[in-house]
This record gives structure tokens, C-alpha cells and sequence, in this order.
């Protein structure tokens, strides 16, 4: 069984419950939170994060290494396809290759199920050239080309296809895949018992540490930017955007990511393991444990009504889109399905028998 | 595992600690608690008894044994030449005529030290077999796994050759034949490390240290030969990592001009 940490819980959580929020106002009222941009970057950190921990305690159990990785990659293909129905169904056919975050977090658990073996700091190495590498290569494809009204639009050829796969579609692999990699690192270093490891000691201040000076180098770059030559600054920089993925607001939600984690290591798990904050440990790990299913369905219960009614209504079915309610009203009802998901959830009951993630199992291990 | 401190235990009798007397005997018998050579704390107290002895005082005994700690076994008499020596791994009682006194009590402190530092080696063995059985596995190849315990590894090398050095450091003495002529401090000493299967402890204890030794330096070398190609593993991987991005960067450059 896997072992389980309040702390990751706890964010994952979070993430979850800021991208329902993001979604559903952006959506259905066209309103963008201050916070948008916090949640995906902290839940694909955290499927790096999340799949050491689970191919450690395969390993602990005796499994062998070559059905582990078989295991990975089913697990990997299979989020990948998910993320290719998610998006024929939810975001209608037009859509299918607009590379969401369930295909890049399927694409990094494919990769990372071939590269756990590697050393940390060749990982480490990767993550660093995939985000030096990204604002070249969108230099190259020319990203602006393929963002019309602030939305990922690509002509249904091979090279567009795969260019929107590796650089500039919502989440491609460059460098969204940076995060899930400096996750899986991160966990090896954190999450290790022992006299070498740092899971008993201080390594929870050495990640806070780290993770603190890349929110503050993001922070100078973002100041020194204006001041700086075109070229860099327009180019290898580009100011806090999450579409595209600028220099600074990776390295800076990096950073986020890694000092939450080992504060959250540092003050939450001992508390979630003396038994105290029961409620809240709980809640958080029953939307950790369904973070899969609950990322479709509030996409599902959202955007489905949204299209049925535009279309019986007008013929076109996006034609509410960003423009169904008010703020208030997509804020409240995000409210009321978080709070649904948690009453059925924690109903169901920890046995996860329904969900994508029920699915996965059954189909992958 | 529990280290001693061997410096000096054939030097025995360097620091003599206050003399007092015993309950139930005459004046002249005083006891001294003498510094066996291995720590601070670790001393014998010999009771010195001048004169002739027909009957053994019963307080003799009582002392002897008041002293004797749980795990070291029980004590034992020992005549020679008309004296008498009741020893115990932390008391020692000697009956003997006033001039024989003080070469016998060396006798005492040098064989009692080696004991001490026999016994301790035994101990520490004894309690680290769990240790050695969890480790050997690493004497035969090393893995990515165990690089965050050769700290540990390193320690317990370390410490086996330190008590391999300790018996090794003894045994010029301990399994020195007798001397001839023999004197009757030497033929006490002989005496009392037979008593004690001193030699063939030393010799059991040694065994023991080679087995540990050998594991640990097994260990030493596949973890010193992994951590080497595992530095030029890494800069492979390095290179193969640039080399991979130039690769890319070039499909990509070729992507986007088929695209266009």
C-alpha cells in the first residue's frame, strides 16, 4: 500500500480546488482570479512528486523492476488517453489536440517510468534545459501564431499537431515537463528515510530554502525585465504569464511548489501524524485521492450544460461561453460542487471503487 | 557497537586511586583500585592481604563478589606457591607474603586488562552480527540505494579495525609461549590467562574480526568503485543530455519549416 503524506494531500488539495475555481469562473463568467496559474503548476509538481512515492512503495514490496516500470507506462498511456477523451468530449472534437494538462501528466509518467533510474541531478540537469530551452523553441514555431483570443487554435496537420504537443499548446512538453521531473527529484531527496536521507531531518528547510530563491529570482527578473534589451527581455523572458509559460512564472511557480512542499512536510505531516487535524487531513485526502476524477467531472458538470443549452438555444454550443452568469453566481456554484464532491466522496468511502482513478487501477496494474 | 579505548592495557597500574580498607579484615589488608589501561573508567580494585594464610577469611570472598558485575561470570581461586588469588573481572583479592605482593598484583593488572579488552571485543561482536547479516548484501554489489549509507558503512569499518588493532596490539603478550626462566609473577600470569582460555579467546575474537573486516572492506571497495563510475555515469549522462537537446532543437527546426 501506498504510503500517504498529509502534506502532498493537502496540496494536491489545494491545486485542485484552485483550478475548479479558475475554471468555473473563466467559463462561465469570462473572470480570471488573481490566483489563476497556482493550481496546474503545483498539480503536475506534484504527479512527479506522487509517482516516486508510489514506485518506492512497489519497490518496498518486493516488485520486481521490470513490471514496475510495465505498470508506469499503463499508467502513463492511460491518463494520456484519458486526456484525448476528456478533451473530445468535453472541449467537443474540435478540440481533441489542444494538449491539456491529463496528457502531459501522462506523457511525464511514460517518461519518468523510464528515467526513475536515472540520477537526481541528471533529472535535475533535464528540467533546468527544458525550461532554458522553452522560449527558443517558441521563438522558433512562433507561439503567437497559433494563440487567437487568448485560446490554443492549431490546423489539423502532423507538424502543427506535434508542435502544439511539444511547445505550444496549453501544457506541452516543454517545459511543463520540467515540473513533474524537479517533483520526482524533489521527493527523492525529500521523502527518503534514512542516515543519507533527508526525511527525518532538514531537508524540508533545504527545499523551503531553494524554493524561496527561485521565488526570488523570479521576482528579480520579473523587476529587472523593463530594463533589459529587447531580445531577452521579449525573448528569453516575457513577463508572468501562464500561456505562454514565461521564464519567470515557471521558475517562480517552481518555487512556490518547492517551498510549499517543505513547509507543508515540516508542520503538517507530524500534525496529520499525532492524529491532530483529522477533518481537514481528511477532506484533503479524499480530493487527493479522486484529484483525477474531480479535475473531469467539474469540467463535465460545467461545460456540458453550458454547450447543450447553447446549442438548443442559438445552434452553436459555445455560444455562453465566458458569458453564462456573473462572477458571484460561477463562483457559488464551484463552492457548491466542491462541497457535493466532498459529501459523495467521503460517503463512498476510502475504497475508491468509482473514479478515473478506480479506472486506472483496474485497467493499468 | 560499543568501542573501547584501548591505550595502554599492558602498561596496567599507572594510576592508583585512594586506599581504603575492608570490613571483617586486618589493617594491613588495603585495597587500591588500579587503572587497567582501556578507559577512564575502566580500573580493577585488588585487594592486597599480606602474610601467610592457612584459612581464607569469608569477607575475602564477600568482597570479591560484592564487586562482580551480572555478565562476568562467576569468580575463581587461584593458589600458587603458597599464594592465593581470588579473582574476579573487576576485584581481585591477593593473599601473599608482603614481598610477593606487588609482583603478582602486576601480573593481575596486565592479564586483567588483556580480559577486558577480550571481553569487549566478544561484546561488540556479538552485538552487531544483525548488523553485519543486514549488510553483506552490499559486499557483493552496491546500488544507488545504499550511496546514502556508506557514511554508516565507513563508521563500522572503521571501528572493526580499530578493535581487530586492539587484539592484534595484545597479542604479542597473549599468545607469547611461557618465559623461561620463569618468574612467579610470569607463571601467575600464565596461571590465571589459562584460567581465562585467554588464548583461545583471542584467537575465537580475531576470527570474528577477520569475518567483519572482510565484509566491511568488501563493502568499502564496491562502494568506492560504484561512486566512481557513478561520478563518470554522470557526466555521460551529461553529455547525452545536450547532446539529446541539440537533437531536439534540430527535429524541431526541421518541424517547423515542414510546417510552414
Amino acid at each position: 500500500m501506498t504510503a500517504r503524506f498529509a502534506s502532498i494531500d493537502l496540496l494536491r488539495a489545494i491545486a485542485i480546488i484552485s483550478m475548479v475555481l479558475v475554471h468555473f469562473t473563466e467559463n462561465l463568467a469570462g473572470y480570471t482570479p488573481p490566483f489563476a496559474g497556482v493550481g496546474a503548476p503545483l498539480f503536475i509538481f506534484l504527479s512527479g512528486t506522487s509517482f516516486f512515492i508510489w514506485s518506492e512503495s512497489l519497490v518496498a514490496s518486493g516488485r520486481a523492476d521490470a513490471a514496475i516500470t510495465q505498470t508506469s507506462v499503463r499508467r502513463g498511456l492511460f491518463i494520456f488517453a484519458a486526456g484525448f477523451a476528456f478533451n473530445l468530449f468535453v472541449w467537443l472534437p474540435e478540440d481533441i489536440f489542444n494538449w491539456d494538462v491529463l496528457t502531459l501528466i501522462g506523457s511525464a509518467l511514460v517518461l519518468l517510468a523510464f528515467m526513475r533510474h536515472l540520477p537526481r541531478e541528471v533529472l535535475l540537469l533535464i528540467g533546468a534545459v527544458l525550461l532554458l530551452l522553452a522560449p527558443i523553441m517558441r521563438s522558433m514555431a512562433d507561439y503567437g501564431q497559433y494563440w487567437e483570443n487568448r485560446h490554443f487554435e492549431c490546423d489539423l496537420t502532423i507538424s502543427d499537431v506535434l508542435i502544439g504537443y511539444l511547445v505550444t499548446g496549453y501544457f506541452p512538453l516543454v517545459p511543463w515537463l520540467a515540473l513533474s521531473f524537479l517533483g520526482y527529484a524533489t521527493a527523492s531527496r525529500l521523502f527518503v528515510q534514512g542516515p543519507g536521507g533527508t526525511g527525518g531531518g532538514s531537508g524540508w528547510l533545504r527545499l523551503a530554502a531553494i524554493g524561496l530563491a527561485l521565488v526570488a529570482v523570479s521576482v528579480v527578473l520579473l523587476a529587472v525585465r523593463p530594463f533589459l534589451a529587447g531580445p531577452v527581455a521579449a525573448g528569453l523572458l516575457g513577463g508572468w504569464t501562464m500561456f505562454p509559460p514565461t521564464t519567470e512564472y515557471m521558475v517562480g511557480m517552481l518555487g512556490a511548489a518547492m517551498l510549499s512542499l517543505g513547509l507543508a512536510h515540516r508542520f503538517v505531516d507530524p500534525l496529520a501524524q499525532a492524529g491532530r487535524l483529522p477533518r481537514l487531513v481528511g477532506i484533503a485526502r479524499t480530493m487527493s485521492q479522486y484529484s483525477l476524477t474531480i479535475y473531469v467531472v467539474h469540467h463535465v458538470v460545467h461545460l456540458w450544460p453550458l454547450w447543450v443549452y447553447g446549442y438548443s438555444e442559438t445552434g452553436e454550443p459555445t455560444a455562453y461561453w465566458m458569458r453564462a452568469t456573473s462572477v458571484g453566481m460561477s463562483f457559488a456554484l464551484a463552492g457548491a460542487f466542491l462541497l457535493a464532491c466532498v459529501l459523495v466522496l467521503r460517503a463512498i468511502g476510502s475504497r475508491r471503487p468509482f473514479g478515473l482513478e478506480a479506472l486506472m487501477r483496474w485497467v493499468c496494474d | 557497537m560499543k568501542e573501547p579505548d584501548h591505550r595502554a592495557a599492558s602498561d596496567g597500574n599507572r594510576s592508583a586511586a585512594p586506599v581504603t580498607g575492608v570490613e571483617g579484615l586486618p589493617a594491613s589488608a588495603i585495597v587500591e583500585r588500579l587503572s587497567i589501561g582501556i578507559g577512564n573508567d575502566d580500573a580493577i580494585e585488588i585487594l592486597s592481604m599480606p602474610g601467610e594464610h592457612l584459612e581464607i577469611p569469608r569477607a575475602v570472598d564477600a568482597w570479591v563478589d560484592a564487586g562482580a558485575g551480572a555478565d562476568e561470570g562467576p569468580s575463581f581461586w587461584m593458589a600458587f606457591q603458597g599464594c592465593r588469588i581470588r579473582w574476579s573481572p573487576s576485584r581481585c583479592a591477593i593473599l601473599a607474603p608482603a614481598d610477593r605482593l606487588g609482583p603478582i598484583r602486576g601480573a593481575v593488572i596486565e592479564v586483567s586488562g588483556h580480559d577486558r579488552i577480550v571481553r569487549q571485543v566478544e561484546r561488540s561482536f556479538e552485538a552487531t552480527w544483525p548488523e553485519l547479516d543486514a549488510d553483506a548484501s552490499l559486499a557483493f554489489e552496491f546500488e544507488e540505494r545504499a550511496v546514502r549509507r556508506r557514511g554508516e558503512l565507513r563508521d563500522r569499518l572503521r571501528r572493526v579495525l580499530h578493535l581487530r588493532a586492539l587484539l592484534a596490539r595484545i597479542a604479542p603478550v597473549v599468545l607469547a609461549p611461557p618465559i623461561y626462566p620463569p618468574t612467579l609473577a610470569s607463571q601467575v600470569a600464565d596461571r590465571l590467562r589459562e584460567r581465562l582460555r585467554l588464548v583461545a579467546r583471542h584467537d575465537a575474537a580475531s576470527l570474528q574480526a577477520d569475518v567483519f573486516r572482510d565484509t566491511y572492506d568488501m563493502c568499502g571497495q564496491r562502494a568506492s568503485d560504484f561512486m566512481l563510475a557513478r561520478a563518470g555515469n554522470r557526466l555521460e549522462w551529461v553529455v547525452i543530455v545536450l547532446l539529446a537537446t541539440q537533437l531536439l532543437l534540430w527535429m524541431f527546426e526541421y518541424l517547423v519549416m515542414a510546417g510552414q
